[in-house]
């Protein structure tokens, strides 16, 4: 069964100084996506949280914060995505 | 966007139990591998290719041997221009994927280092040069340098 949120913990630096290593997240999984948001999303067999920049309806641009230790993405497709970050804790 | 103290600990005693799924902030994909013996192999390969080139001599001008002659030569340049062209990509990573702010405040003629670097790069492409490919191993040796330094704690 599917929950609408989950939690999840971060690690890496890409999201500073909004999301720290060790930062506690939930996610809403039924979220519509916006500019803007905060996202947790698949790839490359990883699951990574970065800002979206720029959406479209087919994929999304999504950036990490730290612009010094991240690297873009433009290819992010909808049906890869876990859910907008709704709360920290 | 932060929870309440309160909620915030409830949330914290069900991670001890049921514990949160990790997700990655990480550059792009974690990999936190970087090198620059890449670069250095693709530049020596480069200096014995064009050695070699210069040591090439046709033992006909036409016929089969000519032809192994061409042969020779095309194979020594395609590979050439491969390991230019990888060197150049070896210097782009770093540049891209490994040096941050704090070591362009440290170096501050990072940028221009790594751009002459990989149009040294186009240079050893374009030419049959021993020069061109020595002049490439002194400046990624020097990046090389500085990418040692920026390994060692502050």
């Amino acid at each position: 069964m599917n929950f609408p949120f989950k939690r999840f913990v971060v690690s890496g630096e890409s999201m500073n100084p909004t999301l720290k290593t060790g930062g506690r997240l939930i996610v809403y999984r039924w979220g519509k996506i916006s500019a803007g948001d905060l996202i947790v999303f698949n790839q490359y067999g990883n699951t990574l949280v970065k800002r979206v920049v720029s959406k479209n309806n087919e994929k999304l641009e999504v950036r990490g914060d730290n612009h010094s230790d991240s690297v873009d993405y433009d290819d992010v497709t909808h049906d890869l995505v876990v859910g907008k970050v709704v709360a920290t804790y | 966007m932060k929870t309440s103290k309160s909620f915030s600990q409830l949330l914290r005693f069900i991670d001890k139990v049921s514990p949160p799924e990790q997700v990655l902030a990480h550059c792009d994909i974690p990999c936190g591998v970087y090198e620059t013996d890449s670069a250095m192999w693709a530049v020596e390969t480069c200096e014995k290719l064009v050695k070699k080139l210069h040591e090439l001599q046709p033992h006909a001008q036409s016929g089969p041997e000519y032809l192994e002659y061409l042969n020779s030569v095309s194979r020594a340049v395609a590979v050439k221009e491969e390991y230019a062209e990888i060197c150049k990509r070896q210097l782009w990573i770093l540049w891209t994927d490994y040096f941050k702010t704090e070591h362009l405040i440290k170096w501050p003629d990072l940028h221009e280092k790594i751009w002459k670097a990989t149009k040294q790069c186009s240079m050893v492409k374009r030419t049959v040069s021993v020069d061109a490919c020595a002049q490439l191993r002194l400046m990624v040796a020097e990046i090389a340098d500085i990418f040692a330094a920026s390994k060692q704690p502050a």
